[in-house]
């Protein structure tokens, strides 16, 4: 069990754990900022996350080891998405 | 020339092979899962930008407080199931069992608390057809919450399969199959959490 515990697996996991808080901690801070700074952490808020996705689809569901087209797939997925929210975010009322 | 390399031994060649995980039929089925919640996320951003004011208020009436304890109980959740596929391929099938059965009861977690989730908004007459923020809150959140289920009877059926004490390569790609879909499951919260909840 001790080998399990003291993997990669577990710092991993607690990078997520960190991740996640420095996510909560922003958005707090963030009650009543200007717009400017409600877009700015927003898009730092979904940069976290997308993060956190490459972190689990890399280690956790292995694609770091996989076959390359899968793993292409996926880095163009994490990109695109978060791309796409992004923008539809920043000019969605004018799309 | 550089003196510093050995000539006799030579540099030292590490290869790497690569392999799928899991079955490939499996990860068609995630691929096409993974494009459809793009597809929502993408959607859902559209319609707040066009309701802005009411995506803002309705969200204000959401308890973050959950969302952020339900991502804590998912990515741990899956740090047990990776784990415990570590442990299957270790041959450790009981450890497995226990990792799995704790993974499992985060996953029971998450579930207890959207149903929690989801009464406090029915006592507060809060439902799909309040408005465009609560419609898509409930039918994003509802077939996420289908594919935890999926995930649970999924666990259930990989802790049941742990019992043996040997596994072969089909037994392993199984599990690999099972956590795959589990942390897929996982990751999906981890854009539906800051993007229903935290989008300011």
């Amino acid at each position: 069990m001790k080998d399990l515990i003291l993997s990669k697996l577990t710092s991993i996991w607690l990078v997520l754990g960190a991740l996640t808080m420095a996510t909560w901690i922003l958005t707090e801070s963030n009650q009543s900022g200007t717009l400017q700074t409600i877009e700015f952490v927003t898009m730092a808020i979904m940069a976290f996350a997308f993060i956190k996705v490459r972190i689990i689809i890399l280690h956790f569901m292995e694609v770091a080891d996989a076959v390359l087209p899968l793993r292409i797939f996926f880095e163009a997925w994490v990109v695109l998405v978060y791309l796409v929210i992004v923008v539809i975010y920043l000019f969605g009322g004018g799309i | 020339m550089d003196s510093s390399i050995d000539s006799k031994a030579g540099p030292a060649l590490t290869v790497k092979t690569r392999r799928v995980p899991a079955e490939e039929g499996l990860w068609v089925f995630i691929i096409g899962d993974m494009m459809i919640f793009a597809l929502f996320f993408g959607v859902y951003t559209y319609y707040r930008g066009q309701e802005i004011d009411v995506f803002s208020d309705s969200q204000k009436d959401l308890n973050k407080l959950y969302g952020l304890v339900n991502m804590i109980l998912l990515l741990t959740s899956s740090w047990f199931i990776a784990l415990a596929l570590k442990a299957v391929r270790s041959e450790r099938g009981s450890l497995a069992r226990g990792l799995i059965a704790l993974g499992m009861g985060c996953g029971i977690g998450f579930a207890v608390l959207k149903v929690v989730e989801y009464s406090e908004k029915a006592d507060q007459g809060i439902s799909l057809i309040t408005d465009t923020f609560f419609t898509f809150y409930f039918m994003l959140t509802g077939i996420h919450f289908f594919h935890v289920f999926i995930g649970l009877g999924v666990l259930t059926f990989l802790f049941l399969k742990a019992r043996n004490t040997s596994f072969s390569e089909s037994d392993i790609r199984t599990f690999e199959g099972g956590a795959v879909y589990w942390h897929m499951v996982d990751l999906l919260w981890v854009i539906l959490f800051p993007l229903l909840y935290l989008l300011g």
